[in-house]
């Protein structure tokens, strides 16, 4: 029986290797992911946003501020406009996305004390730019406005060693914990993997069974064969013992190639990975069976895998979603497995912090393997009954 | 030519309406797509974050601070702890977001002279909500330090508080926001309305991805009597098949926003109709050649999973083309979701027109030239295995 057993699992091992269509996804999806978007997010933050100036004062304040600016790693002046009415037009022609502008006798005013505004007008339709190019523009005059005060303070007689102290009198020291360069890539390559690994795994799944047949196994195999749970069984281990190498691999390439941090425990990562992938081979055996076609499973999967992923709440928190659309989120296995992801290597949470992520892991296990028996047993009846007629 | 075109139109229909599920699937599921996408979004920005504090001044001031703080909507009070080390904990458990600490002796340097200093620890895990937070945490605690300012003015010129206001604040910065009417961190308008474009870039490649291969055998109950000799009717009739259903879905899922969450629509002029029209026709096309020529629909799908699966984030709509690696750059032009979501953001919410599309329109010809040449393939090897089929006779 044990022999048998071992057999179907290397015959399921074997089938997937040697179609190249199950096999090329398996290893392309989540490793393509892992380089594409390491790649992408390479550089970690956004830099050099295309600004323009436009100087109505023509001052040496102006220039200063304008070379203050240039001097940001953050911002790249692209040129000089008339007006603040081109930035659409140039927005529109991804030329430049903000624009700064220095009204007419500016100089004078900030001179007599008039407190004068510097305009900045953004591009609202790409949040992270303007949030980027208005948090560089707002610290290199925010840095200006501290020396404009210096002075006057230093005119007013303060002493020199008192005057940082009544300029900025409450200072704010605000510490970015987990992150602290606000690494773009850290925040998101890990949970992409997780959302790669999962739509492949049950797209690969849907298509290990639906190209699978009983008078198949049963022209391999001239014994007898063991029962439907021992057949699903060695169909999870196999395609498992494909499956946890690739998004074991994937994982570890974020690690250690882009340099994500892992804080925490990686035997527990790799545990909780373990559950993660034998939970989606069952539910990969459960929407075939709900589908009863592997390309039309194939095609559901593509439609769910980036709605999993916005629902994870690995991107726009889950805790800003409305609350019905929050518990939607609490019951798929993604969004356990990307928070387990995060708070493990970022935080470094042990295992009790997490624990209501494991538990809810562990019962999607139970859930997505007895749905994925139940799904099989359907297929194997079928397939009986075919071989008979 | 009309009716030869007509005639294999109808003729894959009836094909299709015997795959039901398929159908269904293909336009539906972009419509419940956009709206998961948009409901997650409906928010438009991050509110009620839980914040804890270490208040170890017990202060006026610090009190006040507090006060301050949660009277900005983003933050709600999850109550006050000892020390800042048990931050990390509450984090991963998901009570808290942000610590704020107050020195012991804060108020009483502060009044002293000697400065007070306010600590804001921030989860910076997830990118996003971490600069929400730091963000409004300055909001919520500067004006405490510019009135301590303005104060220390107001005594030492003996002005008023007005004219102190402004020696404190010597210069300002006015912000306007061009597109975003609602910016204050509107993602609604922002990814929400792009993301939508997923489902419907895969619904026009996979509702044609089954149209070639099942021409090999599967469909050898439709006969192709009187357009073996007809190869552009009998693409053309294809095409058409799946480019009349899918265009009320791509008008649905783009005006979903507007209709339901309020998203805005600057401009719908010629423009956004070409590019209504352009799209699907360019894609249905590309996935009808790439079934007939491979043959089998699951390796087409294979291949559009390839194509769509890391499309949006590699568009350059949420991390910006110019912050790509240069190497990179290619990969975000020369994907087909790219012209979609850019042509689509500059004409209905810039209000731009096909001129400002230059690049996109570019990637678009790109896409259609190949997608021709894979029709033109597939529909030759489609009618060369119908006349070995038939003997050569058709």
């Amino acid at each position: 029986m044990p022999r048998i057993l071992v057999k179907l699992c290397w015959r399921e091992i074997r089938r997937i290797l040697s179609d190249p269509r199950i096999f090329v996804l398996l290893l392309g999806g989540p490793f393509i992911y892992a380089f594409v978007f390491g790649g992408v997010y390479w550089q970690g933050r956004t830099t050099n946003v295309p600004i323009v100036i436009v100087d109505q004062d023509h001052s040496r304040l102006s220039r200063e501020l304008t070379t203050a600016l240039r001097a940001s790693d953050s911002l790249k002046i692209v040129g000089w406009a008339n007006s603040p009415d081109e930035l659409p037009a140039l927005a529109r022609r991804e030329a430049a996305y903000t624009c700064v502008m220095f009204p007419a006798r500016f100089e004078r005013d900030v001179l007599a004390g008039r407190a004068p505004k510097i305009g900045v007008l953004l591009d609202g339709t790409n949040t992270l730019v303007s949030g980027v190019s208005l948090n560089a523009i707002r610290n290199v005059i925010g840095a200006y406005q501290v020396g404009v005060n210096r002075r006057f303070l230093e005119a007013s007689g303060v002493p020199n060693e008192r005057i940082d102290t009544v300029s900025r009198p409450v200072t704010i020291v605000g510490r970015q914990l987990f992150n602290p360069t606000s690494n773009y890539s850290y925040f998101l390559l890990i949970g992409l993997v997780c959302a790669a690994s999962q739509s492949v795994i049950r797209m690969i799944t849907g298509m290990s069974i639906g190209l699978d047949s009983y008078a198949n196994i049963r022209r391999e195999f001239k014994t007898d064969l063991p029962g439907a749970p021992w057949l699903y069984a060695t169909k999870v281990i196999g395609t498992c013992c494909l499956a946890l190498p690739v998004v074991y691999g994937a994982t570890a390439t974020v690690l250690t190639l882009f340099g994500t941090p892992h804080r925490g425990s990686l035997v527990f990562i790799y545990s909780a990975l373990t559950v993660y992938v034998i939970v989606h081979v069952g539910m990969g055996f459960g929407y075939y069976g709900l589908c009863r076609s592997y390309i039309l499973s194939t095609h559901l999967h593509l439609f769910m895998a980036v709605a999993l992923f916005f629902l994870s709440g690995f991107t726009w928190p889950y805790y800003a979603m409305p609350a019905a659309v929050q518990a939607v989120a609490h019951y798929i296995p993604i969004f356990h497995m990307n928070c387990i992801m995060r708070k493990v290597n970022m935080v470094g949470a042990s295992a009790d912090w997490v624990l209501p992520h494991l538990v809810a892991l562990v019962i999607w296990l139970v859930l997505g393997y007895t749905w994925g028996y139940v799904a099989f047993k359907k297929w194997l009846e079928s397939q009986k009954a075919l071989s008979h007629a | 030519m009309i009716l030869h075109i007509l005639r294999v139109a109808k003729r894959e229909w009836k094909w299709i309406l015997l795959q039901k599920s398929y159908l269904i699937l293909v336009l539906v599921a972009p419509i419940l797509f956009a709206l998961t996408i948009h409901l997650i979004y409906a928010p438009k920005k991050v509110v009620g974050l839980p914040v804890v504090f270490v208040d170890q001044d017990h202060s006026q001031l610090s009190r006040e601070m507090i006060r301050a703080v949660l009277s900005n909507e983003t933050f709600i009070s999850a109550g006050y702890i000892n020390s800042a080390e048990e931050f990390p904990r509450l984090v991963a458990e998901d009570r808290a977001r942000v610590c704020f600490t107050f020195p012991r002796g804060m108020e009483r340097d502060l009044k002293a002279g000697r400065g007070g200093r306010v600590e804001v620890l921030v989860d910076q895990s997830n990118y996003l909500a971490g600069s929400v937070e730091l963000t409004n945490a300055t909001l919520a605690l500067a004006p405490f330090s510019i009135l301590a300012d303005v104060r220390a003015i107001e005594r030492i010129k003996g002005v008023t508080h007005s004219v102190a206001l402004r020696r404190a604040m010597p210069l300002d910065v006015g912000t306007r926001v061009g597109f975003n009417p609602g910016f204050t961190s509107n993602y609604l308008n922002y990814i929400a309305v792009g993301a939508a474009y997923i489902g419907l870039q895969l619904a026009s490649l996979l509702i044609a991805i089954r149209s070639g291969s099942s021409e090999f055998g599967e469909r050898s109950f439709q006969p192709l009597s009187g357009v073996q000799d007809h190869p552009f009717a009998f693409a053309a009739g294809k095409i058409l098949a799946y480019f009349l259903p899918l265009v009320p879905v791509f008008l649905a899922v783009i005006f979903m926003p507007h209709l339901l969450f309020g998203a805005p629509i600057v401009r719908l002029g010629p423009s956004f109709w070409v590019v209504l029209l352009w799209f699907p026709a360019a894609l249905i096309t590309f996935g009808y050649g790439l079934s007939g020529l491979a043959g089998d629909g699951l390796f087409a799908t294979e291949v559009c999973a390839l194509l769509t699966l890391p499309n949006f984030l590699v568009t350059g709509y949420t991390w910006p083309s110019f912050a790509f690696p240069k190497v990179l750059l290619l990969l975000t032009y020369g994907m087909p979701l790219h012209p979609l979501v850019f042509m689509m953001r500059k004409i209905t919410i810039m209000g731009g027109t096909l001129a400002d599309c230059t690049p996109q329109i570019w990637c678009l010809t790109g896409w259609s030239a190949l997608a021709i040449t894979f029709a033109w393939a597939g529909t030759r090897r489609i009618l060369g295995e119908a006349r070995i089929g038939s003997g050569g006779n058709a």
